[in-house]
């Protein structure tokens, strides 16, 4: 090799070397945003829910298989709530309608499940859930069923007597984020408004989707 | 017939016990057939002393209550309230997921547009008035 040619395979030597760190860079800043910069609990590793068997508002069964191949948004709750639940409805059909402008593929799915399944018949359901947002699904199941599956998600559940012999149930607020192959993915705590909770839910999907 | 809308309007905006203002009320609806929902305000004590709230009535429902929501360690809890203290000059909300009148059992059936009249009982035995419409969300 003449000595101009070991100049420019030098020179294309040093090219294809600062080309291949720029993308490196590249790379490295277009990654991942770091978690903490997401307002949601996300989990390192999503976590597996076990089986589970209730019934939906329509009758219909809602099972494990109803969580698969589409983002989910899980939300405890019960039909006589005043406050916290009516409003966590009404923020999560806000949200979705903040969310309508995601590929179809990526829109959540709402489900209520309820913490008081002596009162929230599946006809009670059919009447309240939807009226918030007619594609917002409520569920209901046993008290056994409602139990194993508030227990393996962590949601805490206490029914409180009033003094009038009616009865109140205090409830987590948080609302989960189960991902397309069903598994807990992350959760967001509240206090819940529409516009950051549509936010929360793009940011936190969008660092999954590409984790 | 507007002159009724606009009394409904003077109504909702003022309240009856002319030392104290009812801002931005409203009632939210729920679906047909629920035993409860609840009334958000804000409450501005015009006097110079403190206005207590001991108790809130309505002819609409059967039963209502003060109460507060309170979300501790992620898990939100109700808790009854015997009274709001008002000092004087200052304003206290009635908002979503915080204080609010808990309205039980209705008479009849609550819908989106119907206005319904509430008193507010003070510890001085004075009574405030104010009606709020029924609505989805607030203004």
């Amino acid at each position: 090799m003449s000595v101009p040619l070991r100049i420019i395979a030098a020179i294309l030597a040093l090219l294809a070397l600062g080309a291949g760190a720029y993308t490196a860079y590249r790379l490295q800043s277009a990654g991942p945003a770091a978690p903490d910069d997401i307002d949601a609990t996300i989990f390192n590793a999503p976590r597996p829910i076990p089986g589970f068997a209730l019934t939906d508002h329509n009758g219909e069964a809602f099972d494990p298989q109803r969580l698969q191949d589409h983002w989910t948004l899980l939300f405890f709750g019960f039909t006589h709530c005043p406050d916290v639940c009516p409003t966590t409805l009404n923020t999560l059909a806000r949200s979705r309608a903040l969310l309508s402008d995601l590929p179809a593929s990526l829109q959540p799915e709402v489900v209520l499940i309820s913490v008081d399944p002596e009162r929230d018949t599946v006809e009670k359901l059919r009447d309240y859930v939807p009226f918030f947002d007619p594609t917002f699904i409520g569920v209901t199941g046993t008290t056994a069923e409602i139990d194993a599956l508030t227990a393996a998600l962590g949601v805490a559940h206490m029914k409180v007597p009033r003094e009038d012999g009616d009865y109140t149930v205090d409830h987590s607020s948080a609302i989960f984020l189960i991902d397309p192959t069903g598994r807990q993915a992350a959760l967001f705590s509240a206090p819940h408004e529409a516009a950051s909770l549509a936010a929360r839910y793009k940011a936190t999907i969008s660092y999954l989707e590409r984790r | 017939m507007r002159i009724l809308v606009w009394a409904v309007l003077l109504l909702s905006a003022c309240s009856g016990g002319g030392d104290a203002v009812i801002a931005n009320p409203w009632v939210r609806a729920m679906p047909p057939g629920s035993a409860m929902t609840a009334a958000y305000f804000e409450f501005s004590n015009r006097t110079g002393s403190d206005q207590t709230i001991v108790a809130a009535s309505s002819d609409a429902f059967e039963l209502v209550e003060i109460h507060r929501t309170v979300t501790a360690d992620g898990i939100s809890r109700m808790q009854q309230e015997d009274a709001v203290v008002v000092a004087p000059g200052e304003t206290v909300s009635f908002a979503p997921q915080g204080r609010h009148l808990m309205l039980m059992r209705p008479r009849g059936t609550i819908q989106p547009g119907q206005v319904i009249g509430f008193d507010l009982h003070l510890d001085d035995g004075q009574i405030v008035t104010f009606s709020a419409e029924v609505r989805q969300t607030p203004k």
